[in-house]
């Protein structure tokens, strides 16, 4: 017997062993791991359509500020093996400023958790639009993302859905958010931009801080 | 005495608290560690080359020198999994006796372990691809022992707890993929409402999970560790 899904993986009794590892991991009503670390939601830092982010506490000694995304829709079912491999291989080329998923969850229904650091910032652009982060500065920030980027392409990662929202800066540098979660929570045909729309979209996002400058 | 803000009492978590002190609790649970665990280390020594009697000789002698010696000292186990340590104290262990340079094979007392060479090699042989490095032999070794013994004991509780002809039919239904008969005619062949299957085949995946967080967790030391391994383990099982 040879899983589809995980071709390299032993059989155990029938099973395949990534799968029985991953029905673990999903443990759906629990909220797996997320649910494991006893949040404590604060605020909706805000959300898109089909999706919310929550700031959370984590209980315990380090009550950690974090930063919880959920999914409105139901995840594929290969979401939590290919979240696990997205976090490895982002965790190899860790460029700055790519932000590092810390967990995953479905829940009873099928609906995606992300567990991420929480950074203290807003969108880059609407700092730039209230002049509270300079247009050169801003343009600084957002190289440093292409060059990490274009390095998390060279190994084979796609972000897939690059906007403001998910371009923050605390106003010492950005951060792009939510690397590569499009495509593991949708699938890769969910509007999932190639590498070169990747590319364009951060020169579409450097273009909208400078004309909204410029028209000021 | 628990260990880690309410996380109880694990045999690898007992040895450490013993460290190199001699305690028959403590010495008592790394040989029963040792003896679920032992194949992975087989499997490496195979799949570094060695061949069949120079991997059993080496295996026997390891283990010879942590239980009969209780020689903690060299592999300086500390904090950590016992995974870990186990690889590490083997590859000390082998370093030394090359330096040795002997092929002697161990004896004078009796073994403190059963070891089943037969099987082990047996499941090497299955499982083993070219293209693997010893290290993850190894590491799918330490997964498919886990992954077994959380099956048998969810088979075992099964069985005592419910019907068998249920447990049997719906166990298969942990790794569903869609090629098993759809839960509407299981449930007609037994006897049950189709809620009533889904119900109990969500249980079944529930308590698989916990079974195997215990199982995974008699191996280190914090409740932290347990999710951390088990995503070590995936990456072992799937890659």
């Amino acid at each position: 017997m040879i899983c589809a899904r995980h071709p390299a993986a032993a059989p155990r009794a029938g099973h395949c062993a990534a799968c029985l590892i991953e029905g673990a991991f999903g443990e759906a009503e629990a909220g797996g791991e997320v649910r494991r670390r006893d949040l404590t939601i604060l605020i909706p830092l805000g959300g898109s359509r089909g999706s919310t982010v929550f700031l959370v506490r984590e209980q315990g000694a380090r009550g950690r500020l974090m930063r919880l995304k959920t999914w409105d829709r139901q995840a594929r079912p290969e979401f939590l093996t290919e979240f696990e491999q997205l976090r490895a291989r982002l965790q190899e080329c860790r460029g700055a400023g790519v932000d590092v998923p810390e967990a995953a969850a479905v829940d009873a229904k099928g609906r995606a958790f992300v567990l991420s650091e929480f950074r203290q910032g807003s969108p880059i652009v609407g700092q730039v639009f209230a002049s509270r982060l300079g247009t050169e500065e801003a343009v600084g920030f957002l190289r440093a993302l292409v060059v990490s980027t274009g390095e998390a392409h060279a190994a084979g990662l796609v972000h897939g859905a690059v906007g403001p929202g998910n371009v923050i800066s605390d106003g010492r540098s950005a951060y792009l958010l939510d690397f590569g979660l499009r495509t593991a929570v949708s699938g890769p045909h969910a509007g999932v931009r190639s590498v070169s729309g990747d590319l364009d979209d951060f020169a579409a996002l450097e273009r909208s801080v400078r004309d909204a400058v410029s028209r000021r | 005495m628990p260990v880690g803000g309410g996380f109880k009492t694990t045999r690898w978590s007992m040895v450490n608290a013993a460290g190199h002190s001699s305690n028959p609790k403590a010495a008592k649970a790394l040989a029963e560690l040792c003896q679920i665990y032992w194949p992975p280390l087989y499997g490496y020594l195979r799949g570094r080359g060695l061949d069949r009697e120079a991997a059993q000789d080496l295996t026997q002698g390891f283990f010879a020198r942590v239980l009969e010696r209780h020689d903690l000292r060299a592999a300086d186990p500390g904090r950590g999994r016992f995974r870990a340590f186990l690889l590490t104290a083997l590859k000390r262990y082998v370093i030394n006796e090359h330096e040795r340079a002997t092929t002697a094979r161990r004896g004078g007392g009796a073994m403190p372990l059963s070891l089943d060479f037969e099987d082990a090699e047996r499941s090497f042989s299955v499982e083993h691809r070219d293209d693997e490095t010893p290290e993850r032999v190894f590491d799918r070794k330490w997964a498919s022992i886990a992954l077994d013994r959380a099956l048998g004991r969810l088979h075992d509780e099964s069985h005592q707890t419910g019907r068998s002809d249920v447990a049997d039919t719906l166990i298969p239904y942990l790794t569903d993929t869609g090629n098993l008969p759809a839960y509407r005619e299981v449930a007609a062949a037994l006897g049950l409402s189709e809620g009533a299957v889904k119900v109990a085949v969500h249980r079944l995946r529930q308590r698989f999970g916990e079974i195997l967080r215990l199982e995974i967790g008699e191996t280190v030391v914090s409740p932290a560790e347990v999710e951390e391994e088990m995503r070590e383990l995936f990456r072992a099982v799937s890659a």
